[in-house]
């Protein structure tokens, strides 16, 4: 799974430009004889023939991740850009970004520290102030090369590093992605599967995905924000990478199901699976739009404990992901008929 | 020489002030056939001196720092490791940034950053504390205490970059894109005679104050010391910066620039086709040539400069094309030191 992660935080796919993700996701569910369906804000709803369920048994992962949209092109040559989704303008400074599909190398550039005086290096720069330098010399050739309205996103392999951890970008949620794909390709149980658009900016996708295939239960596959740094606050330190799968009560979407949630916290208990109950409640998830879909699903999430979430670095563990993939997948061995 | 090959290979190699020796090994081989002699002094700088063709010519002193801003590892807790800075870098640019600790073998980390979704409103308003930001290698406390001593250097990790074809990015352009440059300098003057005796040095810890160029200087008694170094071109949110990419070679003009030498020097560019563009520097250069003009009896000092954007940055830049025309001129330079009439 790990070298299927990697590959998978290799491609791009800021909200609304998921296709390169969907591309890729497509081919490795056709290839493992399932039928993979595209509605039309592009999620992916994948059905798994296979043995029969109590119930339906719906599993959502969102495919995009934070980027930026190139907003315009100055005289000069160089890009102008907002975010889309929630990222710290400090964690993209000085940073790497390819543009668009044939990933034009650009950076996203600070004047040099030489040139500042100690005011201005205690403000952050705001985005509109600045931009992305693709080393063209003026609009026309800029023009060229990049639409307005291209995507942008980080430029960042992913790396295995320390004890067993894996950094790269999108980890949020590409460790869902993953976790799905093995699923399908390895377990014979009726199930389902959307691999959703939009998470990023404002969980857009998964509320019409669910509607379409009307579960009874719903998991969410996430990438959630680790705080064991030490610039955290004690109080929100939430969960950490390396001690298993993170599993929510609640998030500020949603409150899970507490029978769901307890029986994840069983099923961990009795396989020997390495779980965390997150210790704050913090940003959202599919979860609110699944959980109010049609007449209402129950729904639990499993999440991995993701360091720098949102950044050109994010960081989680690889024994982690392991874990994640045993609960969801024991959660659905138990479900057969 | 494969100069983009070569600008690869040399950036990503790591050599903070003070730990330049894994640098200045490779400077050296790569300076190896292309000059009568090389050596590596105590400070680790690498010199290479080309014999001029004729009996007791003038040295030429040209340095080009092999050293790069970085970290030191200063404390570790929960596994995560403190630092100071080596030079000056705005800490700004750090968090999320990649960085390699070296310890042998290296190991890689992240430097810290708060997630939004932790934060308080408006905390994303005021940077980082520079303090609170530490390096996450991905140990447990007693694994990192095990690896790393305190005292680590470490530097920042990127990967390079050609965009357009025309400019490079990587980290530590500043100064290896100089070190290559003198590179080139030797490859354009093989097999060619020369009226001085050249030396070219990749000198070190410049960053903290040119202590390798004042002692190369010393050992190399030049008649010329000349640094090459990199200078701010402009970027949209540098409106005072005059230098631009692909518009000559920046050659200084001030105290630490001797005027004579300076005019041989645009003339040069001139006569070359490339163009120079005049940087007008009211006193300390902060470069090597600083140090090297009062070493030992002095010497008539020049600073020649690469244009580069996002100095101090991972991402630093440069147009390939300033990188060759510097090359040029040093070349012809060093063929013709004084021009027309040949006055000293």
């Amino acid at each position: 799974m790990l070298e299927l992660l990697k590959k998978l935080c290799t491609l791009d796919g800021p909200s609304s430009f998921e296709d390169e993700v969907r591309d890729y996701i497509r081919q490795r569910v056709e290839k493992a004889g399932c039928e993979a369906f595209e509605d039309a804000m592009g999620n992916l709803i994948v059905h798994k023939p296979g043995r029969a369920t109590k119930q339906r048994v719906l599993y959502s992962a969102h495919m995009d991740e934070v980027g930026f949209i190139i907003t315009d092109i100055t005289e000069d040559g160089y890009l102008k850009f907002a975010c889309v989704g929630g990222i710290d303008t400090r964690v993209i400074i000085g940073k790497r970004c390819t543009v668009g599909p044939n990933r034009i190398p650009g950076i996203i550039g600070i004047k040099a520290v030489h040139l500042t005086t100690p005011e201005e290096r205690k403000v952050v720069p705001k985005v509109k102030d600045m931009y992305i330098d693709i080393g063209c010399d003026s609009k026309e050739q800029a023009e060229k090369l990049v639409e307005r309205g291209e995507y942008a996103v980080f430029d960042s392999a992913p790396i295995e590093f320390g004890d067993g951890m894996l950094k790269a970008r999108a980890i949020d949620d590409r460790i869902g992605c993953a976790v799905m794909i093995k699923m399908i390709e390895e377990l014979d149980i009726d199930s389902w599967y959307t691999f959703v658009v939009q998470e990023e900016v404002g969980t857009r996708g998964s509320g019409p995905a669910a509607y379409r295939v009307q579960p009874d239960v719903a998991i969410i596959l996430e990438g959630t924000t680790a705080g064991d740094i030490p610039e955290a606050p004690k109080d929100k330190k939430v969960c950490g990478p390396k001690k298993g799968a993170v599993l929510p009560f609640m998030d500020n979407s949603a409150i899970y199901s507490p029978e769901l949630f307890k029986e994840l916290c069983a099923i961990g208990d009795k396989n020997g699976i390495n779980y965390q109950i997150k210790e704050y409640v913090s940003g959202g998830t599919d979860a609110g739009k699944i959980q109010r879909s049609r007449a209402g699903v129950k729904v639990a999430a499993i999440s991995a404990a993701v360091r720098y979430i949102h950044s050109p670095s994010c960081v989680a563990s690889i024994d982690d992901f392991k874990d994640i993939y045993r609960l969801a997948a024991e959660y659905l061995k138990g479900q057969v008929k | 020489m494969d100069v983009v090959k070569v600008l690869e290979e040399l950036t990503t190699m790591y050599g903070p002030s003070g730990f330049e020796e894994a640098v200045a090994n490779r400077v050296a081989q790569l300076m190896k056939p292309l000059c009568d002699e090389v050596v590596i002094d105590p400070l680790m700088n690498v010199r290479g001196t080309k014999h001029a063709s004729v009996p007791d010519a003038p040295k030429l002193l040209v340095t080009a720092h092999t050293d790069e801003i970085g970290f030191m590892v200063t404390r570790i807790e929960d596994g995560f490791l403190y630092f100071r800075t080596i030079g000056g870098i705005d800490p700004r640019v750090l968090p999320a940034r990649e960085v390699t600790v070296m310890t042998d073998p290296p190991l890689h980390g992240v430097i810290t950053s708060v997630p939004p979704h932790l934060q308080t409103p408006d905390e994303n308003k005021t940077p980082f504390e520079r303090d609170k930001l530490c390096i996450d290698v991905g140990l447990s406390q007693e694994r990192a205490a095990k690896l790393i001593p305190i005292g680590t250097p470490a530097g920042f990790y990127d990967h390079p970059q050609l965009l357009q074809d025309k400019y490079f990015s990587s980290k530590t352009l500043d100064d290896r894109a100089c070190v290559v440059m003198l590179l080139r300098v030797l490859e354009l003057l093989k097999d060619k005679d020369i009226p001085v005796e050249l030396v070219t040095c990749a000198s070190s810890q410049e960053e903290i104050g040119s202590k390798g160029a004042e002692v190369a200087a010393y050992a190399e008694a030049p008649q010329w010391a000349i640094a090459v170094d990199v200078t701010h071109a402009k970027t949209p949110d540098s409106p005072s910066v005059t230098v631009k990419f692909g518009k000559g070679v920046p050659v200084a003009t001030g105290p630490n620039a001797t005027r004579k030498l300076s005019k041989r020097l645009c003339a040069i560019c001139e006569e070359l086709g490339v163009g120079s563009q005049l940087e007008v520097i009211a006193g300390h250069s902060g470069t090597d040539a600083w140090e090297m003009q009062v070493v030992a009896d002095g010497s008539a000092s020049g600073v020649i400069s690469l244009p580069l954007r996002y100095m101090h940055t991972a991402t630093e830049m440069i147009c390939l094309e300033d990188l060759e025309a510097g090359a040029k001129m040093i070349a012809a330079f060093a063929q013709d030191p004084y021009g027309k009439g040949g006055a000293k």
